[in-house]
């Protein structure tokens, strides 16, 4: 499955950081997220063309992180971004 | 890892905040204009710089259920005195505690003396769109941009060294304005019946304009004169609330601006030591403030009275 970025979001990428407001689940979801870091590595995979294992494989290489870790935190903030409705699953 | 050490800051704040006010617009199916800030910037009549709000000015129709829309995801009203509501009616601020800036909904624009409903289709008509944390927000076009900016800054007091500098900023670009977008400047400041607020700066830029309006035929303007002729005073602002009054109640609301209410100075002056002693030094030391403005305050109705439109901040050399 390829991650994708769902629709209807507004967000400000920086340079170490995004901002992102989920605008479809405004009532329930009234902040904006910022993510750095790991995440906003991740975030920035996340561009509708890669699947869980290729932002991975991405990540080890860029970082030189030990594989398990980085496949956990992937693992880890995809679902925490699924259950927020920050993105979405598209067949590849 | 979603729980970021960041801070939100105002920088990243103000443009959501743009596109949160146009997604909850649009939900209602109304519509919404950002205005000043963005708008500004876009048609280069300033500076690109931090806004602390957005300034959101929705369709009159549809304002109360913006409001109220607002209001459900979050954003609540800024507790004011009854003088600083009625001297912000123009607009209602909202807050929201987890947000490090303001929204300003408004329902008209001060020195835009048509009815609100004709201001708004006006200068919906001229819309342009951009682009605020990627999400597409409808701005005033070229016309509407610079009599927004013009008032606002013609409204703010000449003291302020920023407004001088992005009054003198907005007339420059204006010199290099084409003759058609004179004319549509012109037509438009016609149309929204901003002829008479707007003309220290439509006469800067040598438009020709009819006669002024005369003292006594639009309540409004004749406020707007006076306000602006004594240099924004708080107390020619005051008294502006007080003229609104009928005769019978003036005697008790002078009172209320010379000697104000203790709940009412509090929240103009948080910082007030608690304690009678405080409270009075501070009523004191209001009531000798107000004293050193009658002549400004003055200035402005005899302003009013003569039907004349003068700005300071249009005065300054350029």
């Amino acid at each position: 499955m390829i991650a994708s970025v769902a629709d209807g979001l507004a967000h400000i990428t920086h340079d170490t950081y995004v901002v992102v407001l989920n605008l479809p689940q405004i009532e329930t979801q009234q902040s904006p997220y910022i993510f750095e870091g790991t995440a906003f590595q991740i975030w920035q995979l996340i561009d509708g063309t890669r699947t869980e294992a290729q932002i991975v494989d991405q990540l080890v290489e860029t970082t030189g992180a030990e594989r398990e870790v980085v496949a956990r935190d992937t693992r880890d903030f995809l679902a925490t971004l699924r259950g927020l409705g920050l993105i979405e699953e598209l067949n590849a | 890892m979603v729980r970021s050490e960041l801070q939100l800051l105002a920088q990243d704040a103000v443009p959501l905040a743009h596109a949160l006010s146009e997604h909850v617009a649009r939900g209602l199916g109304t519509r919404a204009l950002a205005i000043k800030g963005p708008s500004a910037t876009h048609h280069a009549l300033r500076e690109a710089r931090l806004s602390a709000d957005a300034d959101i000015w929705v369709e009159p129709s549809g304002f109360e259920l913006f409001i109220a829309a607002l209001e459900d995801r979050g954003w609540h009203g800024r507790v004011g005195t009854e003088v600083s509501r009625e001297l912000t009616e123009h607009s209602v601020t909202l807050i929201h505690g987890e947000w490090p800036c303001d929204i300003d909904v408004h329902r008209e624009f001060p020195g835009l003396l048509a009815p609100a409903v004709t201001v708004f289709e006006e200068l919906w008509a001229g819309r342009v769109y951009l682009q605020q944390a990627c999400v597409d927000i409808a701005v005033p076009g070229l016309a509407g941009a610079i009599l927004i900016a013009a008032l606002h800054a013609i409204r703010t007091p000449a003291q302020s060294p920023r407004h001088a500098s992005e009054f003198r900023q907005l007339t420059a670009r204006c010199e290099f304005l084409t003759p058609l977008q004179r004319e549509d400047l012109a037509e438009l400041a016609a149309k929204v019946n901003a002829l008479d607020t707007a003309r220290p700066f439509l006469d800067s830029l040598g438009i020709r304009l009819p006669g002024p309006t005369p003292y006594g035929v639009s309540p409004a303007l004749d406020e707007w004169r006076a306000r602006i002729a004594a240099d924004g005073s708080r107390a020619a602002k005051r008294w502006i609330v007080v003229a609104r009054r009928p005769l019978r109640q003036r005697p008790a609301a002078i009172w209320r601006v010379l000697w104000p209410p203790e709940q009412d100075l509090r929240q103009d002056n948080p910082i007030i030591p608690s304690g009678r002693i405080a409270l009075n030094w501070a009523r004191t030391r209001r009531l000798l403030h107000v004293a050193r403005q009658v002549p400004a305050t003055a200035r402005g109705r005899l302003a009013a009275r003569r039907g004349v439109s003068r700005s300071s901040i249009a005065d300054q050399p350029k």
